[in-house]
């Protein structure tokens, strides 16, 4: 007998502690829902809420501060939320505050959010009705993503496209630029005409004679020196041009290094190439966000075979 | 003795399945009497004490107690009956899960509610007293020997005050010198409480002792009735065989 | 076949009216509160140890044991709640329940077959005091309003197990780890499991003194009935939990 009242009081406290356990699990279940403590309701209609649940997060300036605590249909095409809201922060809600459907993380439960307007000092009242924004989707979010997406890849080909062009040479304005054999014939030609000048000289100076017929007809003073004049004139033009080309053919130009160096073309291509598959990894984000779930570990997967890449792309560089 | 039987059993039949273990016992106990039924094992004589007080249900018959057919009556009716006999298991059924004190407690307390705790106390030890075993109040029912646990169970069944005392075998299992023991002591219980007894044995040391009338069943009916000594000379063998190992 | 179909069937009758009588009894003074009170410090009480191991035991293996599938999924974030969901909802319940099959069927079984056999139900029969009063309403009731204890206790240990088990590989506080546990729970996720939990207590205790009561002849059967009793018990808890699931499945 005495035995068994010893134990009651185990019993007694097996029981208590099970209790407080499960009544302390409630009462925080509860509280994280609102149910307990003083609340207000604030509502807003929608036209499309997009998987906005019951029991959803309601965030202000990112901080949880109540659920959605109804959805009903008011007519066809709109919805009304209910939700239910702490009371201690209603002063920080005005009323030309507006919510807008947003999603905990890429693929969490969505959540409502109360941005704060700019005007009003006005405080909401309970029941009172707020602005909405219609949400902004993951699947809107992708379509805009996508076409950008699409834009920049026809960006890249066309440009891939022209640079290739102007390395091999196809075009008029590479053939100006990068040929060589063109500017070694500019070249020739200037020495050509170089060469003609001086043959002229000589003959000039046989004119010059005092015993020549010509001479005779040519010692006019006044008529020899017209000729002289025109013909150093001649002369300088000739050197410009002969500068200009040595200057066209020598590698340090800057002009000339734009247009006729092989390194400087590469490294354009491969910038080119770099932005390519920019773009195509783009489109790959874009692709894994669809399969939610997968997100992580798709990364993950892509994240060595870009590496992979990399390194055969700066052995093809290199080569 | 009084004229009015204070037990009388009529007609009865009981069986399980196609065994027909009784069939048709008809016998009458006296007030004061101690009738001991003899038997040899599967002949029904447990049977037909558990039909008595409402362990088993008669198929056909008519058992009256103080009077009363128990046949006929509902589970609470019964249960007052059954709180003016008592019954002595053959094996004792001591709660084992309880000491020897909470056992006599048990049935105490349950019907008696208004009793103190003094109160109680002093009727088990009164009971205790009655079999002489006062030393074992405390001991755990595992703890007793066979001897004491028939006669715990002797004390358990007299703390109610019984005014019928059914014994199941009360002698089954012991030694000789134990049974004797038990049957001297159902003997000074009966003369101490004055009350009737129905004894079911086989053992004949037992039956010549305690009983002032002997019945022999057979085959699910009384096959022979009377006095020790008058069935010892019986004519029939069957009976006279009985005694032979006296 | 037929009598095999018939025995069953009369097994399956005599099993409703044991249920019945339960309830029956259960509202006819006098109530046999000592007895209650005694019982429910054996199977509540006395089964604490137990059941907060095995809780404990769970809730960190759960969490070990999903955190490679979590990581690969970037949702490491989730596993406290996860695995808090899955122990509230599920496993805790229906482990605790097996445990108590184990050790409280089993012992009602034993308890009751052996009694039965040394007679001590007719003892207490024959002295007017009804044994199914005294000893299955008590075990019973005390069954049913114990194991949903337990399993509270169960819920809270594992989820205890679930915190180490975070903390093997990364690091979360305690206060952080419990908040983040209940801010994934739902009434939905407690009351339905917590229900339940009374329907597995009730055919724990139930079955162990059916098997009890009904064992018949020598000591082989009081084994027998233990036996039976925590099959029975353990099987009667699945198809209470398959049963209970689809009826929260309609509610969610």
């Amino acid at each position: 007998m005495k035995k068994r009242k010893d134990n009651t009081w185990k019993l007694g406290l097996f029981v208590i502690v099970s209790l407080a356990v499960f009544l302390a699990t409630v009462y925080f279940i509860g509280k994280s829902q609102n149910l307990f403590g003083a609340t207000f309701h604030l509502q807003s209609t929608f036209k499309n809420v997009n998987g906005l649940k019951i029991g959803n997060n309601v965030l202000l300036s990112g901080i949880s501060i109540g659920s959605i605590k109804k959805i009903d249909f008011v007519s066809d095409s709109t919805v009304v939320v209910n939700m239910v809201i702490r009371s201690s922060v209603q002063k920080y809600i005005k009323t030309d505050a507006f919510v807008t459907i947003g999603s905990d993380g890429l693929m969490g439960d969505k959540v409502l959010m109360i941005s704060p307007g700019t005007n009003s000092r006005e405080i909401v009242k309970d029941y009172g009705m707020i602005a909405s924004n219609e949400a902004v989707s993951i699947e809107n979010l992708m379509g805009g993503l996508k076409k950008s997406i699409n834009n920049a890849e026809i960006i890249t080909k066309e440009l891939s496209e022209f640079s290739y062009k102007i390395n091999n040479g196809k075009g008029v304005l590479s053939k100006v630029l990068t040929d060589e054999e063109f500017s070694k014939s500019i070249g020739r030609t200037l020495k050509n005409l170089e060469t003609g000048t001086d043959e002229f000289v000589v003959f000039t100076k046989k004119m010059n004679d005092k015993n020549g017929t010509l001479s005779k007809l040519m010692t006019d003073p006044a008529y020899a020196y017209s000729i002289k004049k025109t013909l150093s004139a001649f002369e300088k033009s000739a050197a410009d041009i002969n500068v200009f080309t040595a200057k066209l053919n020598n590698e340090k130009g800057i002009v000339s290094k734009l247009l006729t160096d092989d390194k400087m073309a590469n490294s354009l291509d491969s910038t080119l190439i770099n932005l390519k598959t920019g773009t195509k990894k783009l489109n790959e984000i874009g692709e894994a966000a669809k399969h939610n779930f997968l997100l992580r570990g798709y990364f993950k997967k892509q994240e060595k075979a870009k590496a992979k890449k990399e390194k055969e792309l700066q052995k093809t560089i290199k080569k | 003795m009084s004229e009015q039987p204070i037990i009388s059993i009529k007609n009865l039949h009981k069986s399980f399945g196609k065994n027909k273990v009784l069939r048709g016992i008809n016998l009458t106990v006296n007030k004061g009497e101690d009738l001991v039924i003899l038997g040899r094992s599967g002949s029904g004589k447990s049977v037909t004490i558990e039909c008595l007080v409402g362990l088993l249900e008669a198929d056909k018959g008519k058992i009256e107690v103080f009077g009363i057919d128990v046949t006929k009556l509902n589970y609470k009716e019964l249960n007052k009956i059954r709180l003016r006999i008592g019954f002595m298991f053959q094996n004792g059924a001591l709660y084992d899960s309880m000491s020897v004190r909470e056992n006599l407690a048990f049935t105490l307390k349950h019907h008696t509610k208004h009793l103190s705790e003094d109160e109680v106390e002093k009727q088990i030890n009164e009971a205790l007293e009655n079999v002489g075993l006062k030393e074992a109040i405390d001991k755990m029912p595992t703890e007793l020997s066979g001897g004491m646990i028939k006669r715990i169970g002797l004390a358990r069944t007299l703390i109610i005050k019984p005014e019928i005392i059914l014994y199941d075998e009360p002698t089954a299992g012991l030694d000789t010198i134990t049974a004797k023991e038990i049957s001297e002591l159902i003997l000074s219980v009966q003369n101490k409480y004055k009350t009737t007894a129905l004894i079911i044995t086989h053992d004949i040391t037992c039956a010549k002792m305690t009983g002032n009338r002997i019945m022999i069943l057979k085959d699910g009916l009384i096959h022979a009735e009377g006095t020790f000594n008058e069935l010892k000379n019986s004519i029939d063998d069957w009976v006279r065989s009985f005694f032979e190992y006296e | 076949m037929i009598a095999f179909i018939k025995k069953q069937l009369t097994q399956a009758g005599k099993f409703s009216r044991f249920i019945g009588r339960f309830f029956r009894e259960l509202f006819v003074p006098p109530f046999q509160f000592n007895e209650f009170i005694r019982q429910c410090y054996t199977i509540g009480y006395k089964s604490l140890p137990l059941v907060g191991i095995t809780g404990f035991i769970m809730g960190l293996v759960l969490t070990i044991q999903s955190r490679p599938t979590m990581t690969k999924f970037g949702a490491e974030s989730w596993l406290p709640g996860m695995v808090s969901l899955s122990l509230i909802r599920e496993i805790a319940p229906v482990i605790t329940a097996l445990i108590c099959a184990g050790k409280i069927a089993s012992g009602i079984g034993a308890e009751l077959g052996s009694m039965k056999v040394t007679s001590q139900l007719n003892a207490m029969e024959v002295s007017a005091i009804n044994p199914y009063k005294y000893l299955v309403v008590t075990r019973v009731l005390a069954s049913t309003l114990m194991v949903p204890l337990l399993v509270i206790l169960a819920d809270l240990v594992g989820i205890y197990g679930g915190y180490i088990g975070y903390n093997v590989h990364s690091s979360i506080g305690l206060l952080r780890y419990f908040s983040e546990v209940i801010e994934n729970l739902d009434f939905l996720d407690i009351i339905p499991a917590t229900i339940k939990t009374f329907f597995f207590g009730f055919f724990i205790g139930v079955i162990g003194c059916y098997k009890g009561f009904n064992a018949s002849g020598g000591t082989a059967s009081v084994g027998r009935a233990a036996n039976s009793a925590v099959v029975t018990a353990s099987l009667s808890i699945f198809v209470v939990d398959m049963l209970a699931v689809q009826i929260t499945d309609l509610f969610y």
